[in-house]
């Protein structure tokens, strides 16, 4: 266990005592060492608060709980700012629950019925399935560690939404302020862009409660700030865009090679490749481009990372790659994340495939900018993606999904590996720089910090 | 280390028991096998032993595969192979409504009476001497598939030192914690 890490259940250990430095009580479900993909946001936002002279304790679930049931990555832990305090709370997920000893008589004879009744329990404290009963444990511990260590401020991080009601209670008992940071939506699908919930529903009455008491409000894109401010007119100049980001560890680990300039080309793909993602119009784009282009045509494009969700790829996906072997397209399997600079670095084209979505921005755009190398988007010029790459000066986005605008694309992109100078590379650098994780959070902690000296709150 | 696989989905192929030995690291796991079906190919050599305990038992040996015989009287995943005598098309029109009705009645009360794929799995096995004696000597049990959870949980009342679990990679985690 983190040397940091101490459980609440027992009784938490005082805090430092109030030292002039802002005291930030961060909610964030998934933590270190969890491994989903929102905990590099969170581990991310909590060290860079610390490093910025706050006082920073974390709430999060038990270490057990990502141990059981979404899979750890302790290496995680190593990364957490030594100054940071962690409370780790208890978390139950019956639902997933793989011990057949804790499952009752009704769940083996009636699970539908089990499931059902589980979903509306779930719900009674919040509604949200599965994490509504966390309710109740966090918001205790909320008061515990305010009682202890005044906090300055709550910023918690969704989903889940039972995050929010931290902030929520501290600002309605003590006047607290509070951040929302949506990594997702709750009342959108960001994916088909329709609304989730009623507006009359409970999560929509919640949501308005929260946000009209939120001090701000953050979202990872434009597209979905911009549809919450549309949604909550009166409040929209609480609203901010934090994006993603790169770690700046990543820029360490890449160097940018040298490239004779006779050398064929390498374009690469890092990232999952699913069902969704334009595969097939990819490979008649770069079909027609190996046809028409003399540097296409001596080039290669690299797959790497997964076709489909799990370690065995879909025959599917595989056949389309395989059947464009003659080409020079090639699988080359996952990256590792200690090998991911060096696949960079075999790159001379990046290429960006992904799915429609005008709400949804692809992680990887980040550490792709990050590089300096020409990119080629394949995708719906809509997607969310569009409006992070706009002023890239090495961007070479496809008109459409037809083979004739890729093929272009993807000539462009290849004349431009060839041709472009340090100067263009190094403007492309400093473009990326607004997009690093620092980059991203820094104003808002700096708007934050003047806004608690300014209320004052716990001193 | 003796480890019980129960499934009742797919036909088992000789991959899921170089999965259980590579999830559970241990290259001399005993592994055994119950099943509803037969397995698609030879488990001579990976398996300890494999019950079949649905209604086509045949399991293919290493030696060649045999066709399927159901040993036991059909239950009721077992596949009909009789053709339906010819009928005039406006006569299977008017019969279509009634023969969808009756199939479903006929489903829904099989379900009330014998019960789903779990149920009679479950049944089969507290029935069967070799699915008992594999069971009571497991150290781990698992259940590979939604249909052998409810074998799984009446197993692990009667065996109560064995890890009873819902997947490979829960029981790795079982057996690691308890050393």
């Amino acid at each position: 266990m983190n040397q940091h890490t101490e459980r609440l259940a027992g009784g938490a250990t005082p805090g430092a005592g109030h030292t002039g430095r802002p005291h930030l009580l961060y909610v964030a479900w998934g933590f270190p060492p969890c491994r989903s993909g929102g905990v590099y946001r969170a581990l991310a936002t909590a060290n860079r608060f610390a490093a910025r002279g706050w006082r920073v304790t974390v709430i999060t679930a038990q270490r057990e709980t990502f141990i059981r049931y979404t899979g750890a990555d302790t290496s995680l832990e190593q990364r957490i700012d030594p100054s940071i305090r962690v409370v780790r709370l208890p978390f139950s997920w019956p639902v997933l629950e793989p011990d057949l000893r804790r499952w009752s008589r009704l769940r083996i004879q009636r699970p539908g019925l089990w499931a059902k009744a589980r979903a509306r329990r779930d719900q009674v404290p919040f509604p949200e399935i599965g994490y509504g009963p966390w309710r109740r444990p966090l918001e205790a511990a909320a008061e515990r560690i305010h009682r202890d260590d005044p906090v300055d401020l709550v910023l918690s991080t969704a989903n889940p939404h039972v995050a929010f009601t931290a902030g929520y209670r501290l600002h309605r008992r003590h006047g607290v302020p509070y951040v929302m940071d949506y990594r997702d939506a709750w009342l959108l699908d960001v994916f088909s862009g329709e609304r989730l919930h009623r507006p009359n529903s409970r999560a929509a009455r919640w949501e308005r409660r929260l946000i009209e008491s939120a001090h701000e409000v953050w979202f990872v894109n434009d597209p979905i700030r911009d549809w919450h401010r549309r949604l909550y007119a009166r409040h929209a100049d609480r609203m901010h865009t934090v994006a993603n980001g790169f770690d700046p560890e990543f820029t360490d680990a890449y160097l940018p090679r040298e490239r004779p300039s006779a050398e064929p080309l390498t374009f690469g793909y890092i990232g999952t490749v699913t069902t969704k993602v334009p595969l097939a119009p990819f490979v008649a784009g770069w079909r027609t481009a190996h046809e028409r282009d003399p540097r296409v045509r001596t080039a290669t494009a690299a797959i790497h990372g997964y076709l489909g969700f799990y370690a065995t790829p879909r025959p599917d996906l595989l056949k389309l790659v395989e059947e464009a072997a003659d080409t020079g397209v090639s699988y080359e399997g996952p990256a590792g994340k200690s090998d991911i600079g060096a696949v960079y670095d075999s790159f001379d084209v990046l290429l960006l495939i992904l799915g429609a979505g005008a709400y949804v921005t692809s992680g990887k755009v980040f550490e792709y900018i990050a590089t300096g190398l020409p990119i080629v988007s394949v995708h719906d010029p809509g997607n969310a993606t569009s409006q992070v790459l706009q002023g890239y000066p090495l961007w070479f986005p496809a008109a459409s999904l037809e083979p004739g605008d890729i093929a272009d694309a993807l000539s462009r992109a290849a004349a431009a590996a060839v041709s472009a100078g340090g100067e263009v590379r190094d403007q492309a650098r400093r473009f990326a720089a607004t997009y690093s994780r620092p980059g991203q959070l820094d104003p808002r902690i700096d708007a934050l910090a003047a806004a608690v000296d300014r209320l004052g709150v716990a001193s | 280390m003796n480890v019980l696989l129960l499934v009742t989905g797919r036909a088992l192929p000789v991959s899921v028991v170089d999965d259980a030995r590579r999830e559970l690291a241990d290259d001399s796991l005993v592994v055994d096998v119950v099943t509803w079906l037969p397995p698609v190919e030879a488990l001579d050599e990976a398996v300890g032993t494999c019950v079949v305990i649905g209604p086509v038992r045949a399991v293919p040996t290493s030696g060649g595969t045999s066709p399927p015989v159901s040993r036991t009287a059909p239950g009721p995943s077992t596949p009909t192979a009789q053709a339906a005598p010819a009928r005039s098309p406006w006569v299977r029109t008017l019969r279509r409504p009634f023969g969808r009705a009756r199939r479903r009645i006929g489903r829904t009360v099989r379900r009330l009476v014998v019960g789903g794929v779990s149920r009679q799995f479950w049944t089969r096995i507290r029935r069967d001497g070799e699915a008992s004696t594999v069971a009571a000597r497991a150290d781990v049990i698992v259940a590979m598939d939604t249909g052998a959870i409810r074998a799984g949980w009446h197993l692990a009342r009667r065996h109560p030192a064995a890890v009873v679990t819902l997947g490979l990679a829960a029981a790795a985690r079982e057996v690691e914690q308890r050393g």
